[in-house]
């Protein structure tokens, strides 16, 4: 925000009251006011920023690739005093600017600090042949940026350092078959803490898709706990990812009740929706069920443990959520979700004791229970003004609708009618889910929904 | 605290960090003991700037049935390999799986465990024949300045290469110098 546009705001707020007073501006519209030119100063404050970072970003690289060009010619002794020398600058520049109020600039010389500091690890261990094991090198990164938040308020620096950290775990898991891999859960619970102190929003969602990232990093890596997959081990895992999903959503809308929390709810609503809705398209698959392996008789004992204690802590979750309020007062879709969830539940458990026996029938029952979700996210995201959740329960059918159709016809049809007939369906179900959707969501805007 | 301290405090703790990487490094060529290994250069590759060497010992890969020591290691583990002096090239006596003690004329180096051919594909053991080691010791690259990287690649053919590391009494290595016919090309200091 420049100075002037933050003047004529404070003029504004002062001259507002008179207005209202001598009637020529109503209570409520003054509020529209002033939230109307905050927020459009807001975004030019943010192409600033962006404006910013993004020099930051090629300073950082035009630094580096110098260096490049000039290194075999500079003595070791001029090459440190350099690279700390760059690094002090920057902070010092960060600090003066952030003194003289210019924010963007000081917080995208913030940034180039931390690019910095990554790019001294990488060197140092090159000037003195440190061939360590490199994703270490990741993690001290990946702490500088979240000290340079937590002592600097940089949301930039949290960013960096949220980004850093799922980088970090994404090497150990699938360069060092470090999977599960827990340790990343330091670094996160600490970004995590300072989106909460700093109230900030954009941290939050970060640090909400990297939970989410790394949840599906563990699918995809090809050894579990040290060892292959077992048979049906990663359908208990999607399992067990659809109720977290949902806790994670029951947590979120509990949250908007407490007035130092609501702010925070909207991201991690998205999440867990977004969670459980993922998790359901990847069980409606029949081959998520399948044995491959058929001397495997039984998962271990752990999978219907974390299954009992995921779907006791949903329960719970449900009680403290709806304990004051009457069941029949709720909309048939909201009393609905408890017969949902009672019988997701008992497929979960009757999936893991009767192991890839049915895996045609438990794939139809998801099948059956995905739509029965599109229905509920739909329903509320009408309900609840949240264009969102519209979206996400169109975008969720879509995808089931085109999943069966592949699964169906690949086989049965000839290649030329299954495209004709793939085709037409995309058209088809194109126009009708966007128009529906586009009808759901004008009404949703037309209320003052999100 | 001013934003100005906190600031200081943050360029404290990332430059603590980086000298720490150095002092450490350094640590182990001033007190490690010196090793002289045989090395196999694979192929230099351009990174940041310059060339590096890749390297590759003998002792990258361990016969395990030559050894004393453990048999069964896991990929991406620790494996601690005790080397005997010899002349020139010191050669790996045994391997285990936690610090051993460190003999009088010998020294114990830490590795990672990259590969391990104890068992099939399908998890079936192999005979005990065909037990082989991969491990990586963090000594691998050589970061030598531009141009140099073929010529220590290719060497003439009355040229050898070896490299002398430090190993610290931690297992920790650290490459001392490169040598050539066993003088040294380049040896490394603080600055």
């Amino acid at each position: 925000m420049s100075m002037r546009d933050k003047g004529f705001f404070k003029r504004l707020q002062a001259e507002l009251p008179t207005w209202v007073e001598n009637g020529w501006v109503t209570p409520e519209h003054r509020q529209a006011i002033l939230d109307h030119v905050e927020r459009t100063q807001r975004s030019s404050r943010y192409i600033t920023i962006l404006l910013s970072a993004m020099g930051a970003l090629l300073l950082g690289a035009g630094v580096i690739t110098f260096f490049s060009a000039n290194w075999g010619l500079i003595p070791k002794a001029a090459k440190l005093a350099m690279l700390f020398g760059a690094l002090g600058a920057s902070y010092a520049a960060a600090g003066v600017c952030l003194a003289r109020n210019l924010k963007a600039v000081g917080e995208a010389l913030l940034l180039l600090g931390v690019i910095l500091f990554g790019a001294n690890i990488f060197l140092i261990a090159q000037i003195y042949h440190i061939d360590a094991h490199y994703p270490n090198g990741l993690l001290v990164w990946a702490l500088a940026a979240l000290v340079v938040a937590a002592l600097a308020r940089s949301q930039f620096a949290l960013l960096a350092g949220v980004g850093l950290t799922i980088l970090w775990s994404a090497t150990e898991t699938f360069y060092f078959g470090r999977n599960p891999h827990w340790p990343f859960f330091l670094p996160w619970l600490v970004a995590l803490a300072l989106t909460y102190r700093y109230g900030w929003l954009l941290g939050l969602r970060a640090v909400c898709w990297t939970l989410f990232a790394w949840c599906f990093f563990v699918l995809c890596e090809y050894e579990f706990l040290d060892r292959r997959w077992l048979d049906s081990e990663r359908a208990a895992l999607i399992q067990l990812y659809v109720f977290i999903g949902i806790s994670i959503y029951i947590v979120a809308r509990g949250m908007s009740w407490y007035r130092d929390w609501a702010r925070f709810a909207p991201p991690l609503v998205t999440v867990g929706a977004v969670m459980a809705v993922v998790s359901l398209f990847l069980l409606s698959y029949p081959n998520a069920h399948r044995l491959t392996n058929t001397a495997l008789d039984a998962l271990p004992a752990g999978w219907i443990v974390a299954t009992v204690v995921v779907l006791i802590l949903v329960a719970a979750l449900m009680v403290w959520r709806y304990i004051d309020t009457p069941l029949a007062t709720l909309p048939w879709y909201r009393q609905g979700a408890f017969g949902w969830l009672g019988v997701s539940g008992a497929l979960m458990i009757g999936n893991l004791l009767f192991l890839g026996q049915y895996p045609g029938w438990v794939a139809f029952a998801y099948n059956l229970l995905s739509l029965a979700g599109v229905v509920w996210l739909v329903m509320t995201g009408v309900e609840r003004r949240e264009r969102r959740l519209v979206n996400l329960g169109f975008a969720f059918f879509a995808a089931i609708l085109l999943a069966r159709y592949f699964d169906t016809f690949w086989t049965l049809l000839n290649r030329s009618y299954f495209f004709m007939g793939g085709g037409a369906l995309l058209l088809v179900m194109g126009f009708f889910i966007e128009r529906s959707r586009r009808r759901l969501t004008t009404r949703i805007t037309a209320g003052g929904g999100q | 605290m001013s934003l100005c301290w906190r600031l200081v405090v943050v360029f404290a703790i990332q430059a603590a960090a980086l000298l720490y990487m150095i002092a450490d490094r350094h640590w182990t060529l001033v007190n490690g003991t010196p090793v002289i290994l045989e090395t196999e250069p694979v192929d230099p590759r351009s990174l940041f700037s310059g060339d590096y060497v890749a390297l590759r010992y003998k002792i990258n890969r361990l016969a395990l049935m030559e050894l004393a020591g453990e048999r069964e290691f896991r990929p991406h583990e620790d494996v601690y390999v005790v080397l005997r002096r010899g002349e020139p090239y010191w050669t790996p006596v045994s391997a285990h799986t936690t610090m051993p003690a460190v003999p009088a004329d010998g020294a114990v180096i830490r590795g990672e465990v990259v590969e391990s051919q104890a068992r099939f594909w399908n998890s079936t053991p192999r005979s005990q024949d065909g037990l082989y080691l991969g491990v990586r010791y963090g000594i691998e690259a050589y970061f030598v300045p531009e141009g140099e990287g073929r010529r220590i690649e290719r060497p003439a053919p009355n040229e050898k290469v070896s490299i002398r590391i430090a190993v610290d009494p931690r297992g920790h290595a650290a490459i001392q110098a490169l040598l050539v016919n066993g003088a040294e090309r380049y040896v490394e200091g603080l600055f």
